[in-house]
């Protein structure tokens, strides 16, 4: 792995909790690991395994309940609103839903100048034309037409949509983008452009990208590394191709193993699991996964687990593999 | 051809909007032979929902409307018969699993009753102890244990829903199941687990599937026809082999392009560039011509005709016309 950058971001043992009537609920519980400057991490994991508020705890959209995060060798959980204004420069986030994330009544242009109005760096008042031309800038960069500067988000289709979205991010030149299954509204070949488009202005701008996804397909295509998520647990992270070829939690397993192959001369084998995902509310001691896992035996579910880097580089949270059981 | 279930000929829809005339489905020819699979694959808006609607006569009316055509299942034109005919063949001869379990069922019914009520209306002679029996014996058939017979949608997770959805859907056994993107709001684990279960079913009873989808992955596993839809046009239609590998529509070739595939490394995937053309003012030659780096003057102004191959593969494509080995076809 020579010549790989640094390290931007450092997240340890992050916790998120949310409390609910009955009890807590562990959105997030105990996820560590770190992204090299310019590398994408692909996150997955199924509906409800708190990839998504794991993402908005690094950026604090949610506070984290416990953990470190730290970015370019600053504890940013310690920023005060201040510090976090000025952060906000430096990492950005891509929403899931262009429908949802836009405001409607904001235009093409509105919608790209807020960030830059509201940390300052340009005024309507005093520097409108500098104003302007770094929203044409931001618009040719994602492949928005100029003509659009003055439609609304309702006169426009899903993928230039999802543009607006990554323009938005962009404006403030950041380091650092939570992508949260950014292209999952989009049909395939939409999908593949604005794919195609995160790819070249990462290659162009040096982007670092935490890539939250269920797909897959996707998110092997895009990242370097690969984190999965099980009920809040991270049950394994490997370099992405070794991950594909190699997995070793009987999660990571079961969950490739259930990807429909676009090939009629590979039909799938399929690992059966029992079950579907459990609440996250109070959850039991040990590995979430045992009640489903074909492995599992009296120990996974008796002691905490603890992640092991079992090869170099591939992270495992799985008692079974640890032992050289499986 | 007796083996044939479904023969949709030249079937059109529009629906009638502010903007103008929405030619949702433009001369749609497509066969379903018995016990057969057939996936539908195309983007949003392509007409896909509009054509297992069109089946079902589920249109709305207005803004919806047949246009043209002919519907043709087990030798009756569907679209001539009477409100009452048409009535008893749904959910009894032909059902449908509709793409979104959250809100295709009643929250303020229990699933038991909603399984029961498909099995009184299209049995009403049936005793109310057997007709209750049958609901319960579906439940254990799509794998929920009939103890939640008295349960509301809502106590059920998204893929235990699509199952008692699948449940109402199969309770008559019908000849025919269209399931319009059945496992699109689903986890990939537990579309797995559906989709075995369907397969599973469909085997046991030798129903026919129209299965609608996006996802080519899901189409290769699971049918053994394929119809591409673009448009509203069928663009191509063959078997699964055909289809997927000696494909002939460049835009079938686009759709393969810009899935990330997992078994070879990509760095850069061959997307398609620009969108579907506005379904109210749809272009006058090949509707495909904008987005295809084979287009010539020629598929500008001339709508291009389903040509067939000696095979049985079909394809709108005029690169297709001169090769030699096409025949004409409607």
């Amino acid at each position: 792995m020579a010549d790989r950058g640094t390290e931007i971001l450092r997240v340890e043992h992050l916790k998120k909790y949310f409390p609910v009537p009955n009890g807590m609920l562990h959105a997030v519980d105990d996820v560590s690991f770190t992204i090299r400057s310019g590398e994408t991490l692909g996150v997955v994991g199924e509906s409800g395994c708190g990839k998504s508020t794991m993402g908005r705890a690094i950026l604090r959209l949610h506070e984290p309940t416990a953990g470190n995060v730290t970015f370019e060798g600053h504890d940013i959980l310690k920023y005060d609103k201040h510090q976090l204004k000025s952060l906000r420069r430096d990492m950005q986030i891509i929403f899931q839903d262009p429908f949802a994330s836009l405001n409607p009544r904001m235009t093409v242009s509105e919608a790209i100048e807020a960030p830059l109005l509201v940390q300052g760096l340009y005024s309507r008042r005093t520097g409108k034309e500098a104003l302007e031309k770094r929203v044409r800038e931001i618009m040719d960069m994602v492949g928005l037409s100029n003509r659009l500067v003055n439609t609304y988000p309702h006169e426009l289709d899903g993928g230039r949509r999802q543009r607006i979205g990554i323009a938005r991010a962009l404006a403030l030149n950041p380091k650092f983008i939570v992508c949260d299954e950014p292209v999952s509204a989009l049909d395939v070949s939409i999908q593949a452009q604005v794919l195609n488009l995160m790819q070249d202005l990462q290659d162009r701008l040096g982007l670092t990208y935490l890539f939250i996804t269920h797909n897959l397909s996707v998110v092997k295509h895009i990242s370097n590394d690969i984190l999965v998520m099980y009920l809040g647990q991270m049950v394994e992270k490997a370099p992405s191709e070794i991950l594909f070829q190699k997995p070793l939690h009987p999660y990571t397993k079961a969950l490739l193993s259930a990807i429909p192959i676009p090939d009629p001369d590979l039909p799938m084998e399929r690992i059966s699991m029992k079950g579907e995902i459990t609440s996250p509310v109070n959850p039991a001691r040990g590995c979430r996964f045992a009640k489903r896992c074909p492995y599992a035996t009296e120990a996974c579910t008796s002691q905490d687990m603890e992640i092991t880097e079992q090869e170099p580089e591939h992270f495992v949270t799985c008692l079974r593999v640890q032992r050289g059981e499986i | 051809m007796d083996d044939v279930l479904l023969d949709i000929k030249n079937l059109s829809i529009c629906y009638s909007t502010e903007d103008g005339e929405v030619h949702a489905l433009n001369n749609a020819d497509l066969t379903l032979h018995r016990g057969e699979s057939l996936g539908l694959v195309g983007e949003t808006g392509a007409g896909k929902t509009t054509l297992a609607r069109g089946v079902m006569r589920l249109i709305p009316n207005p803004p919806g409307k047949v246009v043209g055509g002919e519907i043709f299942y087990d030798g009756r034109d569907l679209l001539k018969l009477s409100e009452a005919d048409m009535r008893r063949i749904r959910g009894r001869e032909i059902s449908m699993i509709f793409q979104d379990p959250m809100t295709s069922l009643n929250p303020v019914m229990t699933v038991g009753d909603q399984i029961l009520e498909v099995i009184n209306v299209h049995h009403p002679d049936l005793p109310r102890h057997e007709a209750r029996k049958k609901a319960e014996e579906m439940m254990e058939m799509v794998g929920i244990t009939s103890s939640r017979y008295e349960d509301y949608p809502h106590q059920f997770s998204g893929g235990m829903k699509q199952r008692v959805v699948i449940a109402i859907a199969l309770a008559c056994s019908p000849k025919m199941l269209i399931a319009d993107e059945p496992t699109t709001a689903l986890d990939v684990t537990i579309q797995a687990q559906v989709l075995e279960m369907i397969r599973d079913l469909k085997e046991k009873n030798n129903t026919s599937m129209l299965l609608i989808t996006h996802d080519l992955g899901v189409v290769a596993q699971n049918c053994d026809r394929v119809a591409i839809i673009y448009s509203g046009e069928i663009v191509e239609y063959g078997t699964l082999h055909q289809i997927y590998k000696e494909t002939l529509h460049p835009y079938t070739e686009g759709l393969f392009g810009s899935i990330p595939n997992l078994t070879s490394n990509i760095k850069r995937l061959a997307a398609i560039d620009g969108m579907m053309p506005d379904p109210t003012a749809l272009p006058a030659g090949c509707k495909f011509a904008d987005r295809c780096k084979y287009a010539t003057d020629r598929c500008r102004t001339e709508h291009p005709r389903l040509l067939e191959r000696e095979d049985g593969h079909k394809v709108r494509c005029i690169r297709y016309e001169s090769s030699g080995e096409v025949t004409e076809n409607g």
